[in-house]
């Protein structure tokens, strides 16, 4: 048997890279069950998590392990394995990490949608993706209860101090109470407390400390006031029932006790507050509301708050638009306070919000576009080796111009030249633009947070500048800016212009340093499930990377791209397959390995995009083919259980879940529980739950208050309905379990 | 104990088949399981160090304990959880 010494050499090789068949086909068998099991452990999957929240939870189990064991030193700043830390949830006996896993495991489920919706008012800074603009983050220090610490600062961070100047501030700062901060565009700021408790203000975003004794015993007090944005709250629990912890806006009030909320304030100071775990109680105008889970309510100045409504979030294909949208073949009805983003149109992909309406039925708050519908496109680097009036070739590559062609003027046979164009159904490249290739060029948007002579930092890149670099005369600080330019071989990123940017988008060349996360040319690069990365990209290829920066810097990847100039030429098309085995789709014979990636049940006459290199003959070698006509689509919605048997759910509504043993159940279904429901819809196909999360236990259906005269005010549309609201709507008929509140 | 709910996200990738992601999560279940079944040391041990992705020196840190005995907890560790494992009928 191995000693322990020897497991660890064993697990080093791991650590460091080693394949596991590697590791194991030097040791004995007798020997190598637990080093297949360690590696096994590590193989299993990982989903994509915020690192914000895998610091901010690392933070806390490094603070768990200070209470328990002073001093203590922090673990390095990066994941060796990349190993599912959200399995750390198994952790009891850090409970108050595993605490913050489940809290925050919540938070990564209830807001998918929020992850790229950045121009919508009401935007968490949860960001479904893997790795942080980047971010600075304080080293882990000692916090006292009569201060907050500025435990990460993304992009330009502030604090207003008692005479009432603006100072730039950095991760590891103390904020003290009578003192502000607040964050600029593309950027984002985290508190942490004394308790445990933590305060994310998103961009653009300002809140003052109001009062602070954050004892982790006894009666904690935290009372914040929210003047603009948004923030996340994170409160820890706390026995003492003198306890506060209050986020205030000119509107009304949100108090907690140990629970995670979302508060957003919009310019007219309408005041927002999403709970997604535990109760808060929302005070306005002589009337509070206690928002459970999965609720969220509104509160006007002056106003009592809205009757809370459980929150209905998702994303999938639009199929019909109009009064009532279907989005992935379910119906949301819309009106004219449905925000609508960026012109989604049937076919294109889209998120929504919203909220259910007492009849059951469910309105869309808002819709934004994820993904235009799939066109069929093209685009590749080469050296021009023919040109004509109607074709040019390019390595290789026979790219058929027209009038509708954008060519740039000098080009010449020679060039390194990007060409752009769409794939016509004979297979035909048709170019729509051809412009030089830079070499290593790059253009992204960001937030100016220093300008010097020779460089400036733009959300955490420093950007040389030189006698060739034109800039926009008048950029200060805080200005968010579009840079372009070149990444010199010494790893510099030179500006050849910085110019005022309203568009928020990223698109360079680079050369990877790490896939797991990503990171290009030093930059940490965010990926999501809509990221389209080549298969087979290693550390050390070039790649262009495109994409957006969201509002809280965070660069999401829309595409990472292998570029072997030369020699790998990028195609995507959509069209119905006509053969298969040879594979012929459109017009256009594929050829598919044992590297391709099938995904879908693919049958003859199917329409599928097919990505991968075109060959110069003409042929395309599949990286992957996706069924599009199969895809589904999910979401997630909240409720409240009435009654459970073994076999069926009675919903708060009275609408009905039929249990079998295809659903995946955690936690114990019964009456008044709050669960989290998640189901998805093949296009064209019924709902399938296929997962209820028990999230809370309630003590009774939540009826909430009667608000008097609240009806014209309240855009939830609660006046008709009876046994439908899930509680919110003043006409239900209560059962024996109501009570009826604050009256 | 509840599932991780960041599992749960795998489910709404178009690209992502559903039965495979429920068969990964029962085995996460089953994990938890085993781990339960651990002592609590060796359960910190083998969570931060396997799951979490913490080298051994983090560990030891974390924890407040020599390397050397966060190697003895961990191989300890791992044969309890294979042992747990086999009894639950996962095979990992």
């Amino acid at each position: 048997m191995m000693s322990d010494e020897q497991l660890q050499l064993q697990l080093a090789r791991l650590e460091a890279g080693e394949s596991a068949e590697a590791v194991l086909a030097d040791l004995p068998e007798a020997e190598a069950g637990l080093v297949r099991l360690a590696a096994n452990l590590r193989a299993l999957p990982q989903p994509e998590r915020p690192a914000a929240k895998i610091a901010a939870q690392r933070q806390q189990l490094v603070r768990a392990a200070q209470d328990r064991q002073p001093p203590a030193v922090a673990p390095a700043p990066h994941r060796r394995w990349g190993w599912p830390l959200a399995l750390a949830g198994g952790l009891v006996a850090l409970f108050v990490f595993a605490v913050a896993a489940a809290t925050l495991a919540a938070s990564v489920w209830m807001r998918p949608a929020r992850a790229v919706a950045q121009q919508r008012p009401f935007t968490s800074t949860a960001i479904a993706s893997t790795v942080p603009a980047t971010p600075t983050t304080a080293a882990v220090q000692a916090i006292t209860p009569h201060d907050a610490v500025l435990t990460e600062a993304r992009g330009l961070v502030e604090l207003q101090t008692s005479n009432a100047q603006w100072t730039p501030i950095a991760a590891g700062q103390a904020v003290e109470a009578g003192q502000r901060v607040r964050t600029h565009d593309l950027s984002s700021a985290t508190l942490s407390f004394n308790d445990g408790s933590q305060a994310q203000l998103g961009p653009n975003s300002e809140m003052s400390v109001d009062a602070l004794d954050a004892q982790k015993s006894g009666a904690r007090v935290i009372a914040l006031t929210q003047w603009a944005g948004e923030s996340d709250h994170v409160v820890a629990h706390s026995d003492d029932p003198a306890s506060r912890y209050e986020v205030h806006t000119a509107s009304g009030t949100g108090s907690a006790k140990g629970t995670r909320f979302h508060v957003s304030v919009s310019p007219n100071q309408l005041a927002r507050f999403d709970v997604t775990e535990g109760v808060v109680a929302v005070a306005g105008k002589n009337t509070t509301v206690n928002v459970v889970a999965g609720q969220s309510t509104t509160i006007v100045v002056g106003q009592a708050p809205q009757t809370p409504v459980f929150l209905i979030e998702g994303e999938g294909q639009v199929t019909q638009a109009g009064a009532v949208w279907s989005i992935a073949g379910y119906p949301l009805k819309t009106n004219a306070s449905t925000i609508i983003l960026d012109d989604p149109q049937p076919g294109d992909w889209v998120s929504f919000e919203g909220h259910l309406l007492p009849d059951g039925t469910r309105f869309a708050d808002r819709i934004v576009l994820l993904h235009q519908r799939i066109e069929n496109s093209f685009d590749f680097t080469g050296a021009v080796e023919v040109i004509s009036t109607t074709r040019w070739t390019i390595a290789g590559r026979v790219v058929r111009v027209d009038a509708l062609t954008r060519i740039d003027d000098g080009l010449a046979v020679g060039n390194m030249v990007e060409v752009r164009g769409f794939v016509a159904t004979d297979g035909t490249l048709w170019a729509l633009t051809i412009q030089p290739a830079i070499a290593n060029a790059f253009r992204f948007t960001g937030v100016v947070q220093t300008i010097g002579a020779n460089a400036w930092v733009v959300s955490g890149i420093s950007v040389t500048i030189n006698v060739s670099t034109t800039v926009e005369p008048g950029i200060v600080a805080g200005d968010r800016v579009a840079v372009v330019g070149q990444i010199l071989p010494d790893g510099r990123w030179l500006a050849t212009s910085i110019k005022r940017a309203a568009l928020d988008t990223f698109d360079f060349v680079g050369v990877v340093t790490s896939t797991a996360p990503w990171v290009v040319d030093g930059k940490a690069i965010a990926a999501d499930a809509h990221t389209q990365i080549d298969a087979g990209i290693q550390v050390g290829n070039r790649v262009q990377v495109r994409g957006r920066v969201l509002t809280d810097g965070t660069w999401l990847a829309d595409s990472i791209e292998q570029l072997d100039e030369g020699q790998r030429h990028h195609v995507e098309f959509t069209a119905r397959v006509k053969h298969i085995s040879p594979w012929v789709v459109g017009a256009v014979t594929v050829t598919v390995d044992a590297h391709t990636q099938l995904i879908g049940d693919i049958h003859v006459g199917d329409l599928v995009i097919v990505s991968g290199n075109l060959l110069p003959d003409g042929t395309v070698v599949a990286n992957k083919i996706i069924l599009v006509a199969n895809q589904e689509s999910c979401f997630t919605f909240f409720t409240v259980i009435k009654s459970a048997t073994a076999s069926r759910l009675v919903l708060f509504d009275d609408q009905t879940i039929d249990l079998d043993n295809t659903i995946k159940v955690s936690g114990d279904l019964k009456a008044v529980a709050v669960i989290m429901v998640r189901g998805c819809v093949p296009v064209g196909g019924d709902l399938k739950v296929i997962l209820i999360v028990v999230v809370g236990q309630l003590d009774r259906l939540p009826v909430i208050v009667i608000i008097p005269g609240d009806d014209e005010n309240n855009p939830r549309d609660c006046k008709a309905g009876p046994g439908l609201g899930l509680g919110h709507c003043k006409h239900r008929q209560p059962d024996n379990n109501d009570k009826k509140e604050d009256d | 104990m509840a599932l991780p709910l960041q599992q749960v996200d795998l489910v709404g990738s178009a690209t992502v088949d559903m039965t495979t992601v429920v068969e990964e999560q029962l085995t996460l279940e089953r994990v938890h399981q085993a781990l339960a079944r651990l002592d609590a040391t060796q359960r910190e041990v083998v969570t931060l160090r396997f799951l979490s992705g913490l080298s051994l020196q983090e560990v030891a840190a974390t924890l407040g304990k020599s390397e050397m005995a966060v190697k003895a907890l961990q191989h300890r560790g791992l044969a309890a959880l294979r042992q747990a494992l086999a009894q639950e009928q996962v095979a990992l």
